[in-house]
């Protein structure tokens, strides 16, 4: 007992400031949304697009990115031969609509808050039934993360149960595997309305990775109505996070300002 | 779908699944019991298929790396790196040194993070509280050591065909060192006192036990395979990269039971943080990327990584033109499963949880 109680001591207390406070610190090499300068894109190139494995750049008539498709891999950044594609530092990316995350970078409209009557039910306790439909588990592993004690999901209300009965909402990862897509959908019947859905990931939001397989649904556009899109593949805990949070209305201004969609560099 | 049967009197079954209580991938689990014991346990897969071997012939396709980092995610480096190792043997290209040292730091991160993430796990199991909640924060100190390197704490975009994307400069190794000795105290600190609790021992002792005998006829790979007394590790049996010059002792234990696999995990450990931070102190020096030739014709290649959970096996082969006309994975979780089954035997059906996180196999690494 004495030794659990010095270890205790030693280990400290780790539990992040953010949202009250600074975000933790992100690595200097992290990606979050890809930013084209076309001022220094050669006449005609077309490298990004191509080099691009799930077909989420297009150039005409100024270059976008579908973040929802993005792997948020480094394939466009390589083929660029003029140095203008990087990637910006920002960690807050989840929308609530879905062509929100077709972006140029710089315009990002983020996710939006709930209605009033949504938020007085679920604004300060907020039950998730989680579903990996073809997952890879890197989604899962990076929502799993936030029940640790750094994160610490549970100061804000926010619980992932085992019955989808006991559940607010659905949390989905995966591009719905075909074999996947009865039991998502018996999960999604078993929770009572007004319920949630939350796709994580590029899978979820598009098939990601797996678009347009025949063996995939990608992603639940189209099988359930969609709340919050987080994207990334998978996306960072801090992503996931301020998502939920936005969509909640806990972020107001003021708060989390440092959590911006960042700047290219 | 047909299921085995126990027939008989108190006999009765439990189903499990896909959907299952945590964040965690599907899988339908039957138990044929007698009271809280388990005569059986039947694991039926599938649920999880991504169509990811097809989807690679012809090509390989564009997103072929993502595919092969996304076979089981939690793996990302380990199959990214026998992914490329199988092609530059199609082509003939070898990684630079420096690329192949810096592959190996990534695939022992990758390690770490896994098996302190799965003791705290454990811990958690058999509700021991301290060592769940530090352990749980140590994994993401060596995640994102990972996203240092290269921005992603699965390593996602690290290991490419050639070598790597990201190179580790003299400073970031530093840096690397330091956190790592941080997070060795923390992990230490807090899986120490698993050992000394009387009450964590007495659920992990004689709890699903696989004997020598039957790892052996099953195939089992991995930690699970070297808890039951088998000494086989890819690292050293066929060692490619950096392991060729570095060894890593082969981490054994006898029992085969939970505290067995929970003790291999952690001996590997200790032994992945010795061998990372010598690496970071020798990086080769030179390039961190080759460039890739072009995939011979009519040519069948195997590449072997010993992954977190065992050994990763690709086998590629090419047609006349230099295409893919073969891929095929083998996950360690393709051999492991059934090891998780016959360890259920004869046990309470209430340990299950703890017998499955000793072996945490993958889902879609086995349904790809």
């Amino acid at each position: 007992m004495l030794k659990i109680l010095l270890e205790r001591y030693r280990q400290g207390f780790r539990t992040m400031d953010w949202p009250d406070g600074p975000p933790p610190h992100l690595p200097e090499r992290f990606r979050g949304a890809p930013v084209i300068d076309a001022s220094r894109c050669p006449d005609g190139c077309r490298a990004c697009a191509e080099a691009c494995p799930t077909a989420c750049i297009t150039l005409d008539p100024v270059p976008r990115v579908d973040l929802g498709r993005c792997l948020f891999c480094t394939d466009c950044q390589t083929a660029c031969p003029a140095g203008a594609l990087s990637f910006a530092d920002g960690f807050s990316l989840a929308t609530s609509r879905r062509e929100d995350l077709v972006t140029d970078g710089h315009v990002l409209e983020k996710a939006k808050a709930l209605d009033a009557e949504a938020r007085r039910l679920f604004g300060h306790s907020l039950k998730l039934r989680q579903v990996s439909a073809g997952g890879c588990n890197a989604c899962e592993a990076d929502t799993n993360v936030l029940g640790t004690v750094g994160w610490d999901l549970g100061r804000f209300g926010i619980q992932f149960v085992a019955s989808p009965r006991h559940a607010d909402g659905l949390l989905l990862t995966g591009p719905v595997s075909a074999n996947m897509e009865l039991a998502l959908l018996k999960t999604w019947e078993a929770i009572p309305a007004p319920k949630l859905v939350i796709a994580v990931g590029a899978c979820a939001i598009s098939g990601g990775p797996f678009l347009d397989h025949p063996e995939v649904r990608n992603g639940v556009d189209g099988i359930l109505p969609v709340d919050l899109y987080i994207p990334g593949c998978p996306p960072h805990p801090l992503t996931i996070l301020d998502g939920l949070l936005r969509m909640l209305g806990r972020l107001p201004e003021g708060r989390g300002r440092a959590a911006d969609t960042g700047v290219a560099r | 779908m047909d299921f085995f049967a126990v027939a008989g009197e108190s006999i009765h079954e439990v189903g499990v699944g896909p959907v299952h209580a945590g964040i965690i991938e599907p899988g339908h689990f039957r138990f044929q019991c007698h009271g809280e014991t388990v005569f059986h346990l039947e694991i039926s897969l599938g649920y999880q298929h991504r169509g990811v071997e097809r989807a690679l012939l012809g090509g390989p396709p564009k997103r072929a790396l993502h595919l092969a980092e996304t076979l089981a995610g939690d793996t990302t480096i380990g199959h990214a790196v026998a992914y490329c190792e199988a092609m530059e043997a199609l082509a003939g290209t070898v990684a630079p040194p420096r690329a192949q040292a810096i592959r190996a730091v990534a695939l022992e991160l990758e390690r770490l993070a896994n098996h302190v993430g799965d003791l705290g796990a454990l811990a958690g199991d058999v509700a021991f509280l301290p060592t769940a909640s530090w352990c749980g924060r140590v994994r993401g100190d060596f995640l994102n050591m990972t996203a240092t390197i290269c921005g992603n704490r699965f390593g996602r975009s690290l290991v490419v065909p050639g070598g790597v994307g990201f190179d580790v400069p003299e400073a970031m190794a530093n840096d690397l060192r330091k956190r790592l000795a941080a997070a060795e105290r923390d992990a230490q600190g807090a899986v120490d006192l698993l050992w000394d609790a009387s009450s964590v021992m007495a659920r992990f002792e004689d709890t699903g036990v696989v004997p020598t005998s039957v790892a052996s006829e099953l195939g089992l790979v991995g930690p699970a395979a070297r808890a039951s007394g088998l000494a086989r590790d890819v690292r050293h049996d066929h060692p490619s990269g950096l392991y060729k010059l570095a060894s890593i002792p082969v981490s054994t234990a006898s029992k085969g039971d939970v505290y067995a696999r929970a003790r291999v995990r952690w001996l590997e450990t200790v032994r992945s943080i010795a061998f990372v931070r010598d690496a970071l102190s020798t990086l080769p020096k030179g390039p961190v990327r080759a460039p890739m030739g072009s995939a011979r014709p009519d040519t069948v290649v195997a590449s072997l990584v010993e992954g977190w959970r065992g050994e990763i096996a690709h086998v590629a082969g090419t047609d006349s033109e230099g295409r893919l006309s073969t891929y095929k994975v083998v996950d360690p979780s393709f051999h492991n499963w059934m090891g998780l089954a016959m360890a259920l035997r004869d046990q309470a059906i209430s340990d299950f949880p703890l017998c499955n996180k000793s072996f945490n196999l993958s889902y879609c690494g086995h349904d790809l």
